[in-house]
């Protein structure tokens, strides 16, 4: 039976090494995941999540429960993320503070609606998007990458990643906005290309 | 008593070979965000390792040959008034340990390098856009 | 507010959303290219873990966590006796120092997880480093603070 997450915890607290290390190799991936949206790149990703892990067993002391264990870590994950960014040259061309306003005009709405309602290859074409989903986000400024990665992979909601930004709910609801428009518009093209392939139009 | 114990005994009474005093070049470097892009020439041996960072401007602001004999401090004055204290740890043949301690930071950090690499250190935190890093070469 | 979950919006804002998306067909179609990639985003870099060997991570993890704690009496021990090679031979002290001179390299004397890293020992109280890997060298990075559950 799978030993729950605070009693693991506890026990990493009381020196259990063991415990500690069956806590990261129950978050490995997904705090890799959500370091691998912020930062991008593959390698730095894994740096990331290591050091994270390092600053978990560092603070875990002060880990009093008022957030899941997993909450706490990808908050961890997700700052560090950030802050890595922030000073990583591979990120030069992103934005980290401001937002740029685009022209969000001809973001092909509903293009990839219709692409994946009308193909008759349907699943294909879904397999296809997914695999290009990791490439459109890289596109994003850091910013909109780590509001689309909280959201849709650690899950938060607008409170939670209002809280967690630490901006108003308007501002993460429009932030996400945009995020979603840019992600929209730098699958369009790939999505309406395979939709003109096959003869239809968005 | 055996031979092997008494080789060891001869050991005992050998003296330590002495390590030789290791020069190093240290740099203070001031990295910024306010363009336009531009690394000092001076630093053109670190656009590898400058470029990895975010930083655009690169600016060498002092250059020291330190010869450090092992396990004894020397201290930097940085440009903000803080010190740093260098101390070469270990020497085993081309290959050098490096403590970088930052005292107002409460940070040390022991870097094992070989001879051919340069250590970048980050050595104050940012303002306004700009940080101090210092970089270490031994036997340049 | 497109995109929202359930129990997100107030009634207002609910209510809001449906009147304007009722008008605006961009939004709508906006709705829908949401709802048809809904997901994509957390599965495709679930996918990217997945693809990838985690077997050594968590020995990273702890190599880490071992570098950056200060060296227990062992270790220390073990580090004097390389620096003072007469110890080291001392007949007697021959298995300690082997076992010993194991527990060092395999507690501090490694690096971190790619072959090529150098060595680096963190011993640091307060504000944290980050460490970035170069064909020249590291990079070390002060951060700008630490974190704590807050």
């Amino acid at each position: 039976m799978e030993v729950d997450d605070p009693s693991l915890v506890e026990a990493a607290k009381a020196g259990d090494a063991g415990a500690f290390k069956a806590l990261v190799v129950r978050y490995q991936r997904k705090v890799y995941a959500v370091a691998l949206g912020i930062v991008k790149d593959t390698d730095l990703a894994w740096d990331v999540s290591q050091e994270a892990f390092v600053r978990v067993h560092r603070h875990l002391p002060e880990f009093k429960g008022e957030s899941t264990f997993s909450t706490w870590v990808y908050r961890i994950a997700s700052h560090l993320a950030i802050d890595t960014v922030r000073k990583e040259r591979r990120s030069q061309k992103d934005d980290v503070d401001e937002l740029h306003d685009v022209d969000l005009g001809d973001a092909g709405e509903g293009i990839l609606s219709s692409a994946l309602g009308q193909d008759p290859r349907e699943n294909l074409l879904r397999r296809e998007l997914a695999g290009r989903m990791e490439e459109a986000l890289a596109t994003l400024p850091v910013i909109h990458r780590e509001i689309l990665v909280l959201r849709e992979v650690e899950g938060l909601s607008y409170e939670e990643l209002a809280a967690r930004l630490g901006i108003q709910k308007g501002t993460v609801m429009s932030r996400l906005f945009h995020a979603r428009k840019k992600m929209q518009a730098a699958l369009a093209d790939y999505a309406g290309l395979r939709v003109e392939g096959s003869g239809g139009e968005a | 008593m055996n031979r092997l114990a008494i080789a060891c005994l001869a050991l005992l009474l050998l003296p330590a070979p002495a390590v030789a005093d290791v020069p190093l070049r240290v740099r203070i470097i001031q990295g910024s965000r306010q363009g336009p892009a531009k690394l000092d020439p001076r630093l053109a041996d670190l656009k590898n390792q400058l470029g990895k960072l975010a930083y655009l401007r690169w600016e060498q602001l002092d250059e020291q040959q330190l010869t450090m004999a092992v396990k004894k401090p020397q201290f930097v004055k940085l440009p903000d008034g803080n010190t740093l204290a260098l101390t070469v740890q270990e020497v085993q043949g081309d290959t050098l340990t490096v403590e970088v301690a930052l005292a107002q930071r409460n940070t040390q950090s022991r870097v094992t390098i070989d001879k051919e690499k340069r250590i970048v250190h980050q050595v104050t935190g940012e303002k306004n856009g700009a940080a101090y890093f210092v970089t270490v070469r031994a036997w340049p | 507010m497109i995109g929202s979950r359930d129990g997100e919006l107030t009634p207002a804002e609910a209510a809001g959303l449906q009147a304007h998306l009722v008008g605006c067909a961009g939004c709508r179609a906006f709705q829908g290219d949401l709802l048809a990639t809904e997901g994509m985003v957390a599965q495709a870099l679930e996918r990217a873990a997945a693809t990838r060997d985690f077997a050594p991570f968590v020995d990273g993890v702890m190599a880490r966590v071992s570098m950056a704690r200060p060296p227990g009496l062992l270790a220390r021990l073990v580090h004097q006796l390389r620096l003072h090679p007469r110890l080291a031979f001392g007949g007697a002290l021959l298995p300690i120092a082997a076992a010993a001179l194991a527990l060092f390299i395999r507690t501090g004397g490694g690096d971190l997880a790619d072959a090529h890293a150098h060595a680096v020992l963190l011993d640091s109280e307060g504000r944290a480093t980050t460490i970035i890997q170069s064909s020249d060298g590291p990079v070390l990075l002060l951060d700008d603070d630490d974190d704590g559950e807050s």
